[in-house]
């Protein structure tokens, strides 16, 4: 009898823990590589496929605006992934990425084709991979004023039929690849107070630099960071609140980045 | 049973938010004379020692807190700042060895500090965290003809069974800062390019 009621509350407990673990990891995102790691790749190229925008999307209105960032931020990501795996001893070269078309950023190709527009570039020599190992594709994803992952899916869902013929120009207006500068108002703003967060999403993919091939994918990555001094106006930005809310923003793109290094397994214990 | 309860509390209450950022005070280094104190007492300038920083990375920031599967539960950031601290421990000393201390500019004897890492991390394990930092400071001093340059490692370390707090991070980096600072009071190379005999 006693055993029976040994074994019968150890999966109760597994549950809780496991439900207190996933109600972590939901939250959390996962860290740089520590200090020692060493790389997996030698040499590896990086193609940042991110807009240089900056979306305004106060939180409690249906408003939003887009704007340059002017933050040169496709390049900054290669060399946040330079300093996050050059210690490691990966070197990191960093591609010149245009800005595919739509349907090319959205189709399931996207990965090779920037790997092809990758491979096209350089010297006639050799070419920009000629040596490489690997090469590392980041995507902006756009996402919700909320940080919500870009779902047309779930938007057709939760519009129902009626939302349908709003959800396109809805797409437009509130899933955007930028940087999301979330900023409460109204009842959110008495609740979660007035400090803004700023966002941005990624998918990563790894690639075989000579064949195209994948060799690893993380998707829906996540960075965010909180400015810790609102702005006048949730919808307006000043050149001066632009410059000062740049840090958090790339230290968001840092999250994000740091999330793809560790799934993606671009280096390893010592 | 208990010890399984206390690990999902210790679990629930390491749920933060991502956005959530830990800010920890560090303690001023009491400074403490060395082998600086052998050479004659005179002025050494100290330029403000750079920021190590990288893109992205918020000024203070040390790293991260994590739970089970690295999962990162929101910054660290430390006031002051990891160049900060380790440039007033080493002033702290210089002074406690009698020298006049100017910030920066020219002098007689010129020391310049580089942080090489300050890097935290709280490894978990499902009945402990052990918080730990890695820190590296460079120094390179320069007096008349004499010069010296040389590097500092510390390990730090402490373990706890709670979520880790403010606290135990103050103090495992004021560990580290303590350490680095002896070690460079302590240095004899640097303490002959002084003129300690």
């Amino acid at each position: 009898m006693r055993r029976w009621h040994r074994r019968s509350a150890r999966p109760e407990r597994l549950a809780a823990l496991a439900l207190a673990l996933a109600g972590c990891a939901n939250l959390g995102t996962r860290g740089e590589p520590p200090a020692g790691s060493v790389g997996v790749y030698q040499r590896l190229a990086v193609v940042a496929l991110l807009t240089d925008d900056l979306r305004l999307a106060p939180v409690g209105t249906s408003d939003g605006k887009t704007l340059q960032a002017g933050w040169d931020t496709p390049r900054l990501a290669g060399v946040i992934v330079q300093e996050m795996l050059g210690p490691a001893g990966t070197e990191v070269a960093i591609l010149p990425a245009p800005m595919p078309d739509a349907a090319t950023l959205e189709g399931p190709g996207w990965p090779q084709a920037a790997w092809q527009q990758a491979r096209g570039t350089g010297t006639p020599a050799g070419g920009a991979l000629a040596g490489t190992q690997a090469v590392l594709v980041l995507r902006e994803r756009a996402i919700s004023r909320m940080g919500m992952e870009y779902s047309p899916a779930a938007n057709f869902l939760f519009g129902g039929v009626i939302g349908l013929a709003a959800g396109a120009a809805r797409q437009d207006e509130e899933f955007r690849r930028a940087f999301v500068v979330r900023q409460n108002t109204g009842l959110d703003e008495a609740i979660g107070g007035k400090d803004p967060t700023c966002l941005v999403g990624l998918d990563a993919r790894v690639l075989d630099a000579t064949t195209g091939s994948p060799l690893g994918a993380a998707d829906g990555l996540l960075g965010q960071q909180q400015r810790p001094e609102a702005l006048a106006s949730p919808l307006e930005i000043t050149d001066a609140e632009r410059e000062a809310t740049r840090p958090y923003c790339l230290a968001a793109l840092r999250r994000a980045i740091a999330e793809a290094v560790s799934t993606l397994r671009l280096t390893r214990a010592p | 049973m208990r010890a399984t309860m206390w690990g999902i509390l210790a679990l629930l209450a390491g749920c933060a938010g991502p956005g959530t950022e830990l800010q920890v005070p560090i303690p001023p280094h009491q400074g403490v004379a060395g082998a600086f104190a052998g050479a004659p007492p005179g002025v050494v300038s100290v330029a403000a020692f750079p920021e190590a920083g990288g893109t992205g990375v918020l000024p203070g920031a040390i790293g991260e807190r994590s739970t089970i599967g690295d999962i990162s539960m929101g910054q660290v950031r430390i006031a002051p700042s990891p160049a900060r601290l380790l440039q007033d421990a080493v002033v702290a000393d210089l002074i406690a060895s009698g020298w006049n201390v100017l910030p920066g500019g020219p002098a007689p004897v010129e020391l310049a500090g580089t942080v090489g890492r300050f890097a935290l991390r709280t490894d978990a394990t499902a009945l402990y965290w052990d918080v730990t930092l890695d820190a590296g400071l460079g120094v390179r001093l320069v007096a008349g003809g004499r010069q010296a340059a040389r590097d500092f490692a510390a390990h730090c370390q402490e373990r706890t069974y709670v979520w880790p707090g403010s606290e135990i991070i103050a103090r495992v980096v004021a560990q580290c800062v303590d350490e680095l600072a002896r070690d460079v009071r302590q240095d004899a190379a640097l303490a002959q390019a002084l003129g300690t005999p």
